[in-house]
């Protein structure tokens, strides 16, 4: 495929696609035979109002293969990483781990906007969409601030409360 | 009539089939009342051993000269009570079968009293009817030992070999200059990629070294005249004709590729092609970048709702291999299904997958659109189902995978050899599950494309199962026809020729007789040892000129008559 992407990714572009590739090989993402189990079992339909059979699994993995324009869409955001589609396919593409390191992928070379990163190390964390949607319910039970850190920088924290109560001279205080 | 009429009937319980609701004892009774009869007995089952002796020995006793049996169906048990009466002597056509089975007890397993009334109805109409049968003997027929085989590609091939190698003369007809017939023009062949020619010129060897074969190349069928075991074929050779005397007939016709002319800018763009073309560039698979193969042309849409079977794996054979000559080509197929059924198909499939060809599922309503500049195609715009939107595809090559439809003799032969043809206008089989490779005409087989698309395995298994059939008659070397046959009293027909085209076998043809004036005219006139007794042709006739014996009109009316107590 040797149609040009956005021109001011520029240079990147080409390394970004076949690195792709490389990803959707290395998944088996082109042993999808299109039986849609992978949709059937996918439970963004349910939470999703607007989350359409085309924007399932199966569809993202056309995607990639045909429109490299589609690369900023939001919808590949909205995957959870359930596994449940793995877990389903009979072809044996495993889309939860293609997804997990396709985004890394993406973030890496700089399509951010789509993505919740944490406030204090910069670390990605979620899609912003499955942000939005637990910090609203987090938000009603006080729970929202843990949205706002990864989960190292949360135990950088608890770190150094240990470390506080160890008396900063690293020995444990004996009671 | 010159002797007596002496009748026996014979009612059978069959087990508790019949027994069971009609009460069998009570229909014996009156048998034993009926005009002629001289003995009537039940049997638990008539024809068991003891129920066949027993028949035989009353026919000695009482020196019986019609037989009525009352029990199943003939359509099992005719020949062997037939038969049986034959072993003690009496002419077999001078037996009668009446259904207390099928006409009787199971159906009306509820009324038992009404259903023993029906039964003494029906062997009561059964007696009337076996005293004006007339003795009669079977027809035989010699059978030449050799066949014609039509067309010489793969499925002709194989059977002519399979003939030959059993005795059989044999004489194959090809129409082209040379034996080998579609295959002559692919590659390669799948999923083995093997050269056809490694599969097709031992064939042909084989064939053009048998003694017991004559091959007729550049030779064209224009006439059948005969039935089974004595058929004439005129065929056009080197610019005269020829006589051609065999038993049977073998049609291994196949078909043609279909050309979608103007479709997907087929016959506009150079770098447009089918599949048959792409294969006529012997082995160059290399130098395309990015080819698109589009399935479906021409096949499963209102005009020719069939799939063609085996096209798919083509497109499968030839995206691999364009796929392996240039691995960093961009191979896309666009298809509506991917019918990989077979030995190793679907194994096939995933080959192709793991190739990393790419398959996009389009939608009959909407096909892709070829687009290019002056003669060469450049882009293929597809509506991607899933996506729910338009893309385009760069192309260098685009293959058009079309089915197999048949062939533009097929009309002319049907006609020529009164062998019926589907609608689709492939040949049609007598049965298609039960007969696959016969014609309801006797003696003529079928095998290979010209019956429906085949890939080379089912070519060859139809074209060996042909071959076989075939050699049945041949091995007899005469063919018996039931006596029960139609004739056609000269004097009675008008010559409207009802009964000819009605005739599903072909054994109604055109006679000539003289009129008492002058000149001739033409006659209806059935041929004994085609004719099955179906008795279409009689109904037909508006003139009551035809007779079928064994249910004449006098036999049916004293049925008729006796109907009603």
């Amino acid at each position: 495929m040797q149609r040009a992407l956005k021109r001011e990714k520029g240079a990147e572009v080409p390394d970004l696609k076949s690195e792709i590739q490389a990803l959707m090989e290395a998944n088996r993402l082109n042993f999808c035979l299109e039986c849609g189990k992978c949709s059937a079992v996918c439970p963004m339909i349910d939470f999703y109002g607007e989350y359409v059979y085309k924007r399932c699994a199966i569809s993202i993995v056309e995607k990639l293969c045909f429109d490299p324009e589609g690369i900023d869409d939001e919808a590949l955001w909205y995957c959870w990483a359930c596994k449940e589609c793995t877990f389903f396919c009979p072809s044996g593409v495993d889309f939860q781990n293609f997804m997990t390191e396709f985004r890394e992928l993406l973030v890496s070379n700089g399509y951010r906007k789509h993505a919740h990163f944490c406030s204090v190390c910069g670390a990605y964390m979620m899609p912003k969409k499955q942000f939005g949607y637990l910090e609203e319910t987090m938000n009603l039970n006080g729970n929202g601030d843990l949205l706002l850190e990864c989960e190292n920088c949360k135990k950088g924290k608890y770190l150094n409360v240990l470390f506080k109560i160890a008396g900063g001279n690293g020995k444990p205080v004996r009671r | 009539m010159s002797e007596a009429i002496r009748i026996g009937v014979f009612v059978c319980h069959c087990g508790t089939n019949i027994g069971g609701i009609v009460n069998v004892p009570d229909v014996v009774e009156y048998a034993k009342t009926l005009p002629f009869v001289q003995w009537a007995e039940g049997n638990l089952y008539t024809c068991s051993e003891d129920g066949l002796t027993s028949i035989r020995n009353k026919i000695q006793e009482f020196h019986l000269n019609r037989v009525v049996v009352a029990s199943c169906t003939p359509r099992t048990h005719e020949t062997l009570f037939r038969k049986n009466c034959e072993r003690a002597g009496l002419n077999k056509y001078l037996f009668e079968f009446v259904n207390l089975r099928e006409h009787c007890s199971w159906v009306h397993m509820d009324n038992p009293k009404e259903a023993t009334l029906k039964a003494k109805d029906l062997v009561r109409m059964g007696v009337a009817k076996v005293s004006l049968l007339k003795p009669q003997e079977d027809l035989a027929t010699e059978v030449l030992r050799s066949t014609l085989v039509l067309g010489g590609g793969v499925s002709g091939l194989s059977a002519a070999l399979a003939l030959a190698n059993q005795g059989y003369r044999v004489e194959l007809v090809e129409k082209e200059e040379e034996l080998g017939g579609l295959l002559r023009f692919v590659n390669r062949v799948f999923p083995t990629h093997q050269a056809t020619a490694e599969l097709l010129n031992p064939l042909i060897d084989a064939v053009r070294k048998h003694g017991n074969i004559q091959v007729h190349l550049g030779s064209e069928l224009t006439e059948v005249k005969g039935f089974i075991g004595n058929f004439t074929a005129v065929i056009g050779e080197n610019g005269g004709s020829r006589d051609l005397s065999v038993g049977t007939i073998v049609v291994t016709v196949g078909s043609q590729v279909h050309k979608p002319e103007g479709a997907f800018g087929y016959g506009r763009f150079e770098n447009v092609m089918t599949q048959l073309d792409f294969e006529g560039r012997c082995g160059q698979y290399d130098g395309f970048n990015r080819v698109v193969i589009i399935n479906c042309v021409g096949a499963r849409n209102e005009e020719r709702p069939y799939c063609g079977r085996f096209c798919c794996i083509v497109a499968l054979k030839n995206a691999i291999l364009v796929k392996e000559a240039n691995p960093g080509a961009d191979v896309t197929v666009l298809q509506r299904d991917v019918m990989a059924v077979g030995k190793a198909y679907e194994d096939y499939y995933r080959k192709a997958l793991e190739k990393g060809i790419k398959f996009i599922r389009y939608r009959k309503a909407e096909p892709p659109r070829v687009e290019g500049s002056g003669a060469r195609a450049e882009k293929v715009k597809v509506f991607h189902a899933l996506m729910g939107k338009e893309i385009t595809l760069d192309a260098d090559l685009v293959l058009l995978t079309t089915p197999l439809v048949p062939g533009k003799d097929n009309a002319a032969l049907s006609r020529m050899m009164k062998i019926p043809l589907g609608m689709d206008g492939f040949f049609l089989e007598a049965h298609q599950k039960l007969r696959p490779v016969e014609f309801p005409a006797d003696g003529i087989f079928v095998a290979g494309c010209g019956r429906y698309p085949a890939e080379i395995t089912d070519s060859i298994s139809q074209a060996l199962a042909a071959a076989a059939k075939a050699a049945v008659p041949m091995a007899r070397g005469k063919v018996v026809s039931d006596a029960f046959v139609s004739e056609v009293n000269p004097s009675l027909c008008s010559g409207c020729g009802r009964c000819v085209s009605v005739c599903p076998f072909g054994a109604v043809g055109w006679a000539e007789v003289r009129r008492p004036d002058r000149g001739t005219r033409a006659v209806a006139r059935v041929n004994p040892a085609e004719c099955k007794g179906c008795g279409l042709c009689a109904t037909s006739c508006l003139s009551g000129a035809i007779r079928l014996s064994g249910f004449t009109d006098e036999q049916i009316f004293a049925m008729i008559g006796n109907q009603a107590s």
